[in-house]
């Protein structure tokens, strides 16, 4: 049996990854073309500001899946015997922490202009002979920056869920919520236009807190992954349970006397192993490899699973 | 979503006073008073027997006309009536304000309502030449233009006056036009010219952009007479 399988994802959900992989590009091509349309009517507003990096931050997510997904899939070489399916752990977790650190400089700027009273300045854009107030074209740039995207967000969550992508399934959870916060904005700029000057500050520090907790939670799931955290389901609600079907695999099997069993994620593999006490010595390598191969066929995910016999299980660190 | 339906609306209930003052300045100047501050800088305001005069000061007293309302005259140094904008005690600062200028934080600004560039010129009679590289430009010092002069390497002589230098000069394509100086290709510098009102008072903003698209003409003519249309 090889050191390790090589290919990450068994063909079934290699067509699941193909679709995951088009989906998160077409997200990419519209989440640049909003960057852009928005950049151009951002005018002085706070809150337009913070939705603009709102939409620049999500470009890492995108990016880290479609590059980290290509790369986790390389097979296992001597230099990394273990492969490289948790380069997409280590992405997640550096941009989750840039994600936020940005979120938190943006909530600070939009405190301080609040205290300090900064009036937003909006004028006008002078388009096909006519003067329109730019805020007219600030609330339309929005929603397109907003609608696509829950859509988009929408079609990705099933798809993530059965691959066990967990860096696509958190941004889409996040993105599918995001229209408050694009409407926080629009009533932001609605609200300059009636002559409430705070309420573009204010709603720029609604978006900013969303940003900050976004990145929060994106940094505890890629965090808690690389402290070897035993596997949850992917919203990160319940625990995993492939977890209690591995140890009721290992303890059911005639030969086996008491077992122990750890698993953790590697990105999209599950990796561990069970410190088996034996009831007998005999054959021990032919029943361990036919104990592996019905447990990695319980689930798709259990890729480096490995049964180690023990004498037994009392001196076993937990 | 339906309780943003209800903002829109409300905000058309605002109707054309949309978008509104905070400190409602347009309603306010409405056949009001129109506190204007005044820095001398010809020609958009001349100071002629203490009484203001020049482009920008036409200006202000014809949107005091269409307002209906009562011009009070404030005069200072820039810095100071920046400073009384932001504070709130001034409607409208003119003085031939250009957009590059430090103060993009204390006060808004209109978007130009004219471009004038600086460059080269020689007096009538003359051929401009086709380079100023090396060649002896004669320069006002604090006319901004020197440094742009060195950076295309011509030589910049401080001087004051220049109209009757008979040399090579660098001034303000208008003055140039003034004096029927040629001009050789070179754009010194570009100005962008704004007028300078309260932060965040939109409405005011957008009234004040409105009435300087409508003169944007008239106001060539009186800069540029000469000028072929």
């Amino acid at each position: 049996m090889k050191l390790s399988s090589g290919l990450e994802f068994p063909p079934d959900k290699q067509a699941l990854l193909k679709k995951a992989r088009r989906l998160e590009w077409i997200t990419l091509a519209y989440v640049i073309s909003a960057t852009v349309v928005v950049g151009f009517v951002l005018g002085q507003s706070q809150a337009m500001k913070t939705a603009w990096m709102d939409d620049l931050l999500s470009l890492i997510p995108i990016l880290v899946f479609l590059i980290g997904s290509h790369i986790s899939q390389w097979a296992a070489n001597d230099r990394f015997p273990f492969g490289y399916h948790r380069v997409t752990s280590a992405a997640y977790l550096i941009s989750a922490v840039a994600l936020t650190s940005v979120g938190l400089y943006l909530l600070v700027e939009s405190a301080i202009k609040l205290l300090n009273a900064e009036r937003p300045t909006i004028g006008a854009i002078h388009i096909f002979g006519y003067d329109i107030w730019l805020g007219w074209l600030m609330i339309p740039a929005l929603l397109y920056s907003m609608i696509p995207a829950m859509i988009l967000s929408r079609k990705k969550l099933p798809v993530a869920r059965d691959l066990y992508e967990k860096v696509v399934f958190t941004d889409a959870q996040m993105n599918k919520a995001d229209w408050l916060t694009e409407a926080a904005a629009i009533v932001g700029i609605i609200g300059i236009g009636l002559g409430f000057w705070w309420a573009d500050a204010t709603a720029a520090l609604l978006i900013a807190i969303d940003i900050v907790n976004d990145g929060a939670k994106h940094v505890k799931v890629a965090f808690l992954d690389l402290l070897d955290h035993r596997p949850q389901t992917i919203d990160a609600k319940h625990v995993d349970p492939v977890n209690d079907r591995v140890k009721e695999a290992i303890i059911n099997l005639d030969w086996v006397q008491d077992a122990q069993v750890r698993l953790r994620v590697s990105g999209h593999v599950l990796s561990g192993e069970a410190f088996v006490v034996p009831a007998s010595q005999s054959d021990l390598p032919l029943r361990i490899e036919q104990a592996l191969e019905q447990i990695r066929a319980l689930d798709w995910r259990l890729q480096h699973f490995s049964i180690t016999p023990v004498v037994s299980l009392e001196h076993r660190s937990p | 979503m339906k309780h943003l339906l209800w903002l829109l609306a409300l905000a058309f209930l605002a109707g054309c006073n949309f978008p509104q003052d905070p400190s409602g300045t347009l309603e306010r100047v409405k056949g009001g008073v129109l506190r204007v501050g005044i820095s001398e800088n010809p020609p958009w305001t001349i100071l002629v027997d203490g009484k203001p005069a020049g482009i920008e000061a036409d200006l202000a007293a014809d949107l005091a006309a269409e307002l209906g309302s009562r011009i009070v005259w404030v005069h200072g140094p820039e810095a100071d009536l920046i400073q009384a904008l932001h504070d709130f005690d001034l409607d409208l600062v003119v003085g031939g304000l250009t957009q590059d200028r430090p103060w993009k934080q204390q006060a808004a600004f209109t978007r130009s309502y004219i471009e004038t560039i600086g460059r080269v010129g020689v007096p009538p009679g003359l051929t401009p030449p086709a380079h100023i590289e090396g060649r002896e430009v004669l320069v006002r010092p604090a006319s901004g233009l020197t440094k742009a002069l060195r950076e295309k390497k011509a030589q910049a002589i401080p001087a004051e006056d220049l109209q009757g230098s008979g040399q090579l000069v660098a001034a303000e394509d208008w003055e140039l036009s003034r004096w029927r100086y040629r001009a050789t290709p070179d754009e010194l510098v570009k100005k962008q010219h704004v007028l300078a009102l309260p932060t965040g008072e939109n409405g005011w903003l957008m009234y004040i952009e409105g009435f300087l698209q409508k003169r944007k003409s008239v106001i060539r003519k009186q800069l540029y007479p000469g000028e072929r249309p």
